[in-house]
């Protein structure tokens, strides 16, 4: 009795065994809808993993019901291949996600850079504006103050602005020493001087033609240099200035008349572009 | 290569063909006129995308090819049952090729963009740092 259920029992579990081996097609159908199933894309293609589960499905009841047959194989055949499309189409549509993302957050990121670069231009046209304003103030404050010194010639000419002072007015004849009032309308020449960064000056010194050329140079040089030394003393940056002596060279009048000459006895102070240098 | 039209491994079990196309061909049953056209649309098409220059996809286009001949024969033979479950295996790998194929392509296409579009970043950074840092 014991021994024919041990046997019975063996001969049962032989059958399952022989039962429970399935053929390679439905172990590689079933390996495929695992890794389908898995795959974090393949609620993309559900109708596609539907039509394999039915697929499998129709295998696994032929090997259920069949057995190790050439129609489960076929089945299984079928369901392996519909798993390994619908994880393909998935990839695909995986990919495709994944370059309009990339397209999408390009369009984005250069939207964002176009504001940036807006947001910059904004600020480096105003920052221009308010410089130029600053340097149209400061033009403008330079004029007025010039403006205000009596006796003081200005001319526009293309070295820059040029600004006249009588020599009569500086020095008494033949000498290079500034005269006290001198001193006083220079002072204010270098009050509306010293601030401009924008400008260096050229002290020029001339005389009218009267006595020799070689008295006349260096005396217009020395002038020059009094001038240029006392407009350093009132503030103005010492690398900003130069002097030189014309003698009687570029007459702005005729030595003819002693009107003439007095007009061509003069120190000019050229106001030039820092540039342009 | 001769074709014989059951699925069962190349010689590896030469009676148990004989005897499934025997079987076969006593019970066969007609099988739908849109059948063969399916499968071998279903090669074509996947043929068009280029299945043969994807390993993976050429692999299953060249089994559905063999399987669309083999149901050929099937038919010659009137073994209607095995054609028409040649048929659908045919189908399932020309469908299969057909996707891996296109997903193939797809991720060469996205690759591409995604590398383009982060050279494109990089110049156009690289641009605006050589403005900002020249001013």
């Amino acid at each position: 009795m014991n021994t024919r259920i041990f046997f019975g029992l063996g001969l049962f579990a032989m059958v399952g065994c022989a039962a429970a081996m399935p053929p390679s097609q439905l172990a590689d159908a079933r390996l495929e809808s695992q890794k389908a199933e898995q795959s974090p894309q393949s609620g993309n293609v559900q109708s596609d993993m539907y039509d394999a589960k039915q697929a499998l499905n129709a295998a696994e009841k032929s090997f259920d019901a069949d057995g190790d047959t050439e129609t489960t194989r076929s089945l299984a055949y079928v369901a392996d291949r519909k798993y390994i499309a619908a994880r393909a189409k998935a990839d695909a549509i995986d990919a495709l996600n994944r370059k309009k993302v990339a397209e999408a957050g390009f369009v984005q990121w250069k939207e964002q850079q176009t504001v940036a670069v807006r947001d910059q231009l904004g600020k480096t046209q105003t920052a221009l504006t308010q410089a130029q304003r600053d340097a149209e103030a400061a033009r403008a404050k330079q004029a007025e103050l010039l403006s205000q010194i009596e006796g003081l010639k200005t001319k526009q000419t293309e070295k820059g602005l040029v600004l006249s002072l009588s020599g009569s007015v500086l020095f008494e004849t033949g000498k290079s020493q500034l005269l006290p009032a001198a001193q006083k309308k220079l002072s204010e020449v270098g009050k509306a001087l010293k601030d401009d960064s924008k400008h260096s000056f050229n002290v020029v010194g001339f005389t009218d033609s009267t006595g020799s050329k070689e008295i006349n140079d260096r005396l217009s040089k020395e002038r020059a240099d009094a001038v240029r030394s006392y407009l350093v003393s009132q503030g103005v940056p010492t690398d900003k200035i130069r002097s030189e002596g014309m003698g009687p060279a570029n007459p702005v009048a005729s030595n003819d008349s002693p009107e003439g000459r007095a007009d061509n006895r003069r120190v000019e102070i050229v106001v030039e572009d820092s540039a342009g240098r | 290569m001769k074709l014989d039209c059951s699925f069962v491994k190349r010689g590896a079990l030469a009676v148990p063909v004989l005897l499934a196309v025997a079987l076969g061909g006593c019970a066969s049953t007609p099988i739908p006129a849109d059948k063969y056209a399916n499968a071998k649309a279903s090669v074509k098409t996947s043929e068009e995308l280029g299945a043969e220059q994807n390993p993976q996809a050429a692999l299953h286009l060249k089994l559905a090819k063999e399987q669309l001949a083999q149901a050929k024969e099937c038919l010659k033979r009137g073994d209607n049952d095995a054609a028409k479950m040649t048929l659908e295996r045919a189908e399932a790998d020309g469908d299969a090729a057909f996707n891996l194929a296109r997903a193939g392509k797809a991720k060469v296409e996205a690759d591409k963009v995604v590398q383009g579009i982060q050279q494109q970043m990089q110049s156009l950074q690289g641009n605006a740092t050589q403005n900002g840092s020249g001013k």
